[in-house]
C-alpha cells in the first residue's frame, strides 16, 4: 500500500502535529510532500530539492523515545510499533496510518556519529516488503538542525556554494553585519570551529545539499563585492 | 585586456589576476620585492603589503633594504598600505577589497597586493578557511584593475597548503621567474564541494 494523493490524508489526523517543534511531513511514494506540519515547511524552504522520499518526523522523536515516556506515548498512541534500543545502529520506527487502510509507514533513524541528540531520519514505506529491506535514501536531518532558524539554513544553503558574507547579504536582502551575526551562529550551533567546518558538517548531515556546477557558475555571474 | 609587468621578468599578468608564487624563505624574496617594486616605480600604482600581523612590516623593510632608501614618502601619500588579517576570513576578504577600493578611490590606476600568506597559526584562519579565502579572492578581485601576488613559503609549509591552496586555488603560478597559466586551478564554483568539503581532518569530524 503507497501514500497515493493528498485525498488519502484527513488533514485532521496530522493536526495534532501541526505545531510541533519537531519536523512532521507525509510524502507519497514518489517523492511528494503531500502534508507538512509547519516546522517542517520551514525546514523545506531551505532545501533546494523539492522532493525528499521520506515520512519524516524531526529529532525530537529520537530524543523523547529516550528521556520523555510522556511524549513516547504520544508516539505509541500515533501508531508507533516499535522503537529499537539507543545503542542500535539505527532506530526503526513504524507507523501504522489507519487512512491509509491501515498500511504502515517504516522510518529509520540514525544516530549521528558524534552522539549527539538528534539523528538522521531517512526512509519512508516499505512496509509490505518489511525493515529489513529498509534503506536510508537520503539524509534529512541532524542533531543540530532544530537550532538552526530558517534564516540560518538560507545563509548555511549559501555558505555552501561557497559565497562570502557580502555576497550572501546581498543575495537574501540583508546588511553585511546581519549575514555576519548568522555565520557566528551557525558556527556555534553546529560546533565548528570555522565556517568551513560548519559547511562540511551540513553537507555530510544533509543539512544542505551540494550545490551543482551550474548553480555556482550562475551564481558566480550574479555575484557582486560589497560597495 | 589590461596587462601589468611582474617587474621580475618580461612576463606580463592580466590585470585583475591572482597569482599564487613559491618561494623558499627570507633569502628568496627577489620576486615578491620586484613586483612590490613595480608598484612604487609607477605613480599610478599603489602597493597593499598584507598578511598575518608583522608580516607586512617585515615585507617593507626587505622593499626598503632592496630600493635602497626609506620609503616614508611612499606611505605618506598613501602610495604603500599596510594591513594584517585575523582569524575572521571573512573579514581579510573584506580588509584587502576595502583598502583596494580605497587605493583606486584615491587616484591610483592600478593596485599591486602582495599578501605573505600564513598557514594554521595563531590570530589567522584555520587552514580550511583560509584555502575557502584563496578561493573566493580570484572571483572577488576581478571588477578591480589589481593583481593579488599571494606569496607561499616552501621552506615550512606543509603539503596540504601548497597542493590545496597554492596550486589549486590561483588561475596563474609564477614560479622561478615565471608566470604561466595554472592547469591544476580549481574553479571557485566546485572548489567548496570538490575539494574543501574533502579535506582529510575535516570529514574525519576532527573540527
Amino acid at each position: 500500500m503507497r501514500l497515493r494523493s493528498a485525498e488519502d490524508l484527513d488533514p485532521a489526523r496530522f493536526s495534532a502535529y501541526e505545531e510541533r517543534h519537531a519536523r512532521i511531513g507525509v510524502l507519497d511514494a514518489s517523492g511528494t510532500l503531500v502534508w507538512a506540519n509547519r516546522a517542517w515547511l520551514a525546514f523545506r524552504r531551505s532545501q533546494t530539492r523539492d522532493t525528499l522520499a521520506a515520512v519524516a518526523v524531526g529529532t525530537n522523536v529520537i530524543t523523547f523515545s529516550r528521556q520523555a515516556g510522556g511524549t513516547l506515548r504520544e508516539l505509541v498512541a500515533a501508531g508507533i510499533q516499535a522503537v529499537l534500543d539507543r545503542e542500535s545502529d539505527r532506530f526503526e520506527l513504524e507507523f501504522a496510518v489507519p487512512e491509509l487502510n491501515g498500511s504502515r509507514i517504516a522510518i529509520s533513524v540514525t544516530p549521528m556519529p558524534d552522539g549527539a541528540a538528534g539523528g538522521v531520519l531517512i526512509q519512508t514505506e516499505r512496509a509490505r516488503s518489511g525493515l529489513a529491506d529498509a534503506q536510508p535514501r537520503s539524509t534529512v536531518v541532524g542533531g543540530a538542525i532544530d537550532a538552526l532558524t530558517p534564516r540560518e539554513l538560507e545563509v548555511l544553503q549559501l555558505m555552501a556554494r561557497g559565497l562570502d558574507n557580502a555576497a550572501i547579504a546581498e543575495r537574501l536582502g540583508v546588511g553585511y553585519a546581519t549575514v555576519r551575526a548568522h555565520v557566528s551562529s551557525i558556527m556555534a550551533k553546529l560546533d565548528a570551529r570555522s565556517r568551513l567546518a560548519a559547511v562540511v558538517r551540513a553537507l555530510q548531515r544533509g543539512i544542505v545539499q551540494p550545490p551543482t556546477g551550474a548553480t555556482g557558475r550562475q551564481e558566480r555571474d550574479e555575484e557582486r563585492v560589497r560597495d | 585586456m589590461t596587462e601589468l609587468s611582474l617587474g621580475s621578468s618580461r612576463d606580463l599578468a592580466p590585470v585583475p589576476a591572482h597569482i599564487g608564487h613559491f618561494y623558499s624563505g627570507l633569502d628568496d624574496l627577489a620576486d615578491q620585492l620586484a613586483f612590490a617594486r613595480s608598484a612604487i616605480a609607477d605613480p599610478d600604482r599603489a602597493l597593499l603589503l598584507f598578511g598575518p600581523r608583522g608580516a607586512a612590516d617585515v615585507l617593507l623593510r626587505a622593499l626598503e633594504a632592496h630600493v635602497g632608501r626609506d620609503l616614508a614618502t611612499e606611505r605618506a601619500k598613501g602610495q604603500i598600505v599596510l594591513a594584517h588579517g585575523d582569524a575572521d576570513p571573512d573579514q581579510q576578504l573584506q580588509t584587502v577589497l576595502g583598502t583596494v577600493r580605497d587605493l583606486l578611490s584615491n587616484g591610483f590606476k592600478q593596485i599591486h597586493v602582495l599578501a605573505r600568506v600564513g598557514w594554521d597559526i595563531p590570530d589567522w584562519p584555520p587552514p580550511e578557511d583560509l584555502l575557502w579565502l584563496e578561493s573566493r579572492f580570484t572571483a572577488a578581485i576581478t571588477p578591480y584593475p589589481a593583481v593579488l601576488f599571494c606569496a607561499y613559503d616552501l621552506t615550512w609549509m606543509p603539503g596540504d597548503a601548497l597542493i590545496y591552496g597554492g596550486i589549486e586555488t590561483h588561475p596563474f603560478i609564477y614560479l622561478g621567474g615565471q608566470l604561466s597559466a595554472n592547469p591544476q586551478w580549481v574553479e571557485p564554483e566546485t572548489y567548496v564541494t570538490s575539494r574543501l568539503s574533502r579535506l582529510p581532518w575535516l570529514t574525519g569530524n576532527s573540527s
